[in-house]
Parts: C-alpha cells; sequence; structure tokens
C-alpha cells in the first residue's frame, strides 16, 4: 500500500493537502482514492501536538515497565541465585527440603522442579550403588567364608599328608587376599562416596600407642623396636576408625620393610607425625606410591595388596592432612601433615 | 552343651556344626526366623550364634526376641556386611560378641569360649596337663612354677589353650592375635618366632605346641 501527498501548486487549494491512499487493483491499472483535505497549518499544528503527546506517553510508558522489570527481573534472578548457592553446599540425601525455593514463574517453578528431579535421579542413583557394594560385598564374603570353613574342617583330618596340607596352606593365603582385596577396595569406595562422618576427637598420642600395642607382635617377631617418645600431644576433630587405619597401614608398612633387629621411630609434633624406618630408595616416584596398584616393579618383595597407602592418603585427604614421603640417610620419612583444620593441641 | 545355630548358608552351617560337634558342643540348626521361632519355643539352650542377614526377619530383631526372654543368655552375631551400625545396634541389644564373615572356625569356638568364661568366673583356670593359665591373674604355672611370658607369647598360649587337639592353622592365630586382618605378613614366620620362645620358657611342656607340617600348630 502506498501514501502519496499531492500538492497542486497552480490552483487556490495550493494551501491544502491532499491525502490520499491508493490502492492497485487488477495489475496496477486502476486506482483508488480516498482523500481529506485539511488545512496546511493545521495539518502542522495537529501533527507537532499529537506527536509530543505521543513521545510523552511513550517516556512514561517505558519508565512504568522498566521499573516493573527490573522489580520482577530482581526477584527472579534472587529465586535463581538461592538455588545456586543451595545447589553450592547441598549434600545428597540430605538437605533436599532446602530446594523447595517458592517463585511465581512458571519459568522458574520448572526449573526448580526440574533439578529437583535431577537431585532425585541423583540420589536414587547414588542409593543404587551403595546398596550394590555392600551386597556385592556380601554376597563375595558369604562363599569366602564356607570356603575357609571347610578347609579348617579339612585341617583337622589325622590322615593329611604334608604335601596336601601344603596345598591348604596355599588356598588360605589366596582366600585371605581375596578377602582382604575385597574389603580393602569396598573401604576406598565408602570414602570416596563420603560415608565416613568426621565428628570424634581424635587423640593422636593414644591412636599411635595403641596400634604399636596391637602390632608389637609384628615388631617382636622380627626382632625389631618402635620409639615413640611421649612429649606431644595433639587432638583434632576427624574419624576415629579412619584414623586408626591410616596409623596402622604406615606402622604395618614400617615394620614389613625394615631389616630384622632394626629400629623404627614415629615422631609427633604440632605439626607433624612421622614414620621412620631403615630400607633402601624405592625406585618410582612419590606419586605413584600413593596411587592404587602400582608398585608392581618387583612382585615378589610386594606382600600387601597395593591398596594401604592409597588408603592412606584417601584418609588423609578427607581429614584435609597432608601425607608425604621422602628418603633421607638410608631412611623412609613417611609423614602425615596436620594442616587444615587446626589441630587444637591440647597442653 | 546346646547351641543353637540360625544361619540360612547351609555349606557355612554344616562346617560351623561339623566343627561345634568335635568339640563337644550339640548343635540344632535353624535357616530362618520361623523355624528360629519353632526351635526357641521347644528346647533350652545355652549358647546362640545368630546370623544377621536371614530370611522372614533379621537376627537383630532375634537378639531381642532372646535377651527379653533371658539378658543373661550368651548370643554370637555373625554377619557377611561389615557395616559399623550393625555392630554398634547389636552389642548396644546386649549381643556377647560380633564375628564377621570370612573368619576361621577355630576363632569362633575360641569366641564361644571366651564369653562363656566371661559368664562364669569360676573357670577362669585354664588347664591341659600339666599347664595352668590364669585368665583373672594373666598368669601361666607349669607344675606350680609361674612363667614370664611376653603379651603375645601368653595370648598365643591362651589360644592354643581354648582350642586343645586341633591344628591351627597360621592364619587363625593371626587373625586371633590381631584381631584385625592377617595379609600383609608372613604368617608363619611372625607366629613360628613367638611359638619358639614360648617353647623355649615352657621347658619339657613345651613338646605339647607342636608344629603341623609348617602350616599350623597343634596343642596335643
Amino acid at each position: 500500500m502506498k501514501l502519496k501527498t499531492y500538492q497542486n501548486k497552480r490552483h487556490f487549494w495550493t494551501s491544502f493537502l491532499v491525502l490520499a491512499i491508493s490502492i492497485p487493483l487488477f495489475y496496477g491499472c486502476t486506482y483508488l482514492i480516498f482523500s481529506r483535505i485539511l488545512n496546511q497549518a493545521q495539518v502542522l499544528k495537529t501533527g507537532v501536538v499529537a506527536l509530543l503527546i505521543y513521545v510523552l506517553f511513550a517516556l512514561i510508558i517505558l519508565l512504568v515497565l522498566n521499573a516493573l522489570n527490573r522489580k520482577t527481573v530482581k526477584k527472579g534472578i534472587n529465586a535463581i541465585k538461592q538455588s545456586a548457592s543451595l545447589l553450592k553446599t547441598y549434600e545428597l540425601t540430605k538437605d533436599k527440603d532446602l530446594l523447595n525455593i517458592e517463585s511465581d514463574f512458571e519459568e522458574l517453578q520448572k526449573l526448580n522442579k526440574n533439578l529437583l528431579t535431577l537431585i532425585e535421579r541423583t540420589e536414587n542413583a547414588q542409593k543404587l550403588q551403595k546398596e550394590f557394594s555392600e551386597n556385592a560385598a556380601h554376597e563375595l564374603q558369604t562363599p569366602l567364608a564356607i570356603i575357609k570353613s571347610k578347609l579348617d574342617l579339612m585341617l583337622q583330618d589325622e590322615q593329611l599328608s604334608e604335601k596336601q596340607s601344603q596345598l591348604i596352606d596355599d588356598i588360605y593365603q589366596v582366600l585371605q587376599k581375596l578377602g582382604d582385596l575385597n574389603k580393602n577396595l569396598l573401604f576406598l569406595n565408602k570414602i570416596e562416596n563420603q560415608q565416613f562422618e568426621l565428628a570424634d576427637m581424635v587423640h593422636c598420642e593414644e591412636v599411635v600407642n595403641k596400634l604399636i600395642k596391637q602390632l608389637n607382635f609384628f615388631a617382636e617377631s622380627r626382632y625389631q623396636q618402635v620409639l615413640f617418645p611421649q612429649m606431644h600431644q595433639l587432638t583434632f576433630e576427624g574419624n576415629q576408625s579412619l584414623f586408626e587405619q591410616l596409623v596402622q597401614n604406615l606402622l604395618i608398612n614400617a615394620i614389613q620393610y625394615s631389616p630384622k633387629g632394626s629400629i623404627i621411630n614415629i615422631k609427633l609434633d604440632d605439626e607433624h607425625l612421622t614414620f621412620i624406618n631403615e630400607g633402601p630408595e624405592f625406585e618410582f616416584s612419590e606419586a605413584l606410591l600413593f596411587s592404587r596398584f602400582s608398585k608392581n616393579s618387583n612382585e615378589k618383595e610386594q606382600d600387601g595388596n597395593g591398596l594401604g597407602l592409597a588408603i592412606c592418603k584417601k584418609i588423609a585427604d578427607l581429614h584435609g592432612f597432608g601425607l608425604s614421603y621422602h628418603h633421607q640417610n638410608g631412611k623412609h620419612h613417611f609423614t602425615v601433615l596436620f594442616k587444615e583444620p587446626n589441630p587444637a593441641e591440647v597442653a | 552343651m546346646k547351641i543353637l545355630v540360625v544361619e540360612d548358608k547351609l555349606a557355612l552351617a554344616q562346617s560351623i556344626i561339623s566343627y561345634l560337634n568335635s568339640e563337644g558342643y550339640t548343635c540344632h540348626l535353624a535357616t530362618d526366623a520361623y523355624e528360629f521361632e519353632d526351635f526357641f519355643s521347644k528346647h533350652q539352650y545355652q549358647f546362640f550364634i545368630l546370623d544377621v542377614m536371614l530370611p522372614f526377619g533379621d537376627g537383630l530383631s532375634l537378639l531381642k526376641h532372646i535377651k527379653t526372654a533371658d539378658a543373661d543368655a550368651p548370643v554370637m552375631m555373625i554377619s557377611a556386611k561389615d557395616a559399623h551400625d550393625d555392630r554398634a545396634k547389636a552389642l548396644a541389644l546386649g549381643a556377647d560378641g560380633f564375628l564377621t564373615k570370612p573368619f576361621h572356625l577355630s576363632t569362633l569356638s575360641t569366641q564361644i569360649r571366651e564369653i562363656l568364661l566371661q559368664k562364669s568366673p569360676r573357670t577362669a583356670l585354664l588347664k591341659y596337663k600339666e599347664i595352668e593359665l590364669n585368665n583373672l591373674e594373666k598368669s601361666v604355672k607349669i607344675l606350680g612354677v609361674e612363667l614370664d611370658l611376653t603379651f603375645t607369647e601368653f595370648a598365643l598360649l591362651r589360644f592354643l589353650m581354648l582350642n586343645p587337639n586341633k591344628v591351627i592353622s597360621k592364619n587363625a592365630v593371626i587373625e586371633n592375635l590381631n584381631a584385625q586382618t592377617a595379609l600383609y605378613f608372613n604368617n608363619f614366620e611372625i607366629v613360628a618366632a613367638h611359638l619358639h620362645q614360648l617353647r623355649q620358657k615352657m621347658g619339657t611342656a613345651g613338646k605339647y605346641v607342636q608344629t603341623v607340617y609348617g602350616i599350623g600348630f597343634k596343642l596335643s
């Protein structure tokens, strides 16, 4: 549609405007013209006033809309922010109700609903995995228990020859290894799923003393002495049984891998717990030392299942502690660094 | 002594019963919670061994049942799950012991004896031929002469005296000494070193502590 203005200068209606609308009909041959005639001055005046009113109106509407918009957008963003910050600190299975944020916006309600569905799905997946781990342990431990009990019965047979006894013994050893491997893998899995709480007040020196006493039969059989001078006391908030496991693994390693008749030193101060024992330098890096199943350079010398130090590292990580190793003057040094949380020293 | 074994894994239950029979106990077997109810209402038992996971019910509720009827009844729980809560719950409900599968039968048998010893202090004295072991005083006398034993040697001798005439594998010995894992150790070397010392201290009575083909030990 075209809008045209015609102006005829030669006639008396020069001062009039012809407002015409032409509509093409049938291939542009015919025009239908509607017109309205106005005085030019009138047109100008009316036009300017209308324009002013229009601009003013538009401005007011813009301002009102803007204000409204800001308020609603802010509300929406706040709701999203709240969800986001909750998600950051959110712990599975614990505070799901916190995520039920109310909002007037359909889109946000939808988003929150989807978020809750996602969380539910994740929770279900975690629950299933947890159940699977536990059931797997159950299912594996039972046949192991049966084999072990049958061997125990077989061993009582008085007709047993030396050769047969040796075979039974070989089975005992692998069975023990299998059982422990299963237990340790589950244990690692449990730590990774954060199924342990750090809510005990752990007295470090007491744990060390307890395990020295518990493992003394091992050190004694190798004519070794474990020395732990009682100068320091250290207490921190953590998990008692996990920390005992950490100390146990480090102490077993120290006893196992140092020569007969040697001395094992354990030192405790405000920041470190160090296990020092004699032994030749390792051929592998520190990083490999703390990873799973990686220390197989000499399978013969390795009696463990390759998970002991990996478990130690996980336990240290969980507590926010460091675990480091160095070799100096022919001695291994394994050190637990109590960095965070700051252990509250008890004088 | 009559023991009720409640365990749904038949192969394991048969091993347990066979071993306990050889030690002079009479055993009945219930394989689920219903069978337990049946046996429990009809017989008197001096000891109970309960699996935690059972068909038609769980061991913990059976434990509650037994302890309600007789708070003093000795109960040993066994479980394939190493769940911390289960152990804590069982002990809170009054269980006298908790063993995680897989365990050695000699460990089970020792625990049964330990529990029975605790229940009747009169039997604090263990005897084997001329050897006398006092549980309360933690002392050992041979023909009236007291031996100077280390903690480990005492524990070893005690374990053997609780299982006389049985072949005990070295793993079982470590399982009992450490109450944890037998892995990481060259087990025979450890036990042999302690037994060597023990035998020397026992003098002529040391001959009762025998080594079986380098795989186990026997008090005989």
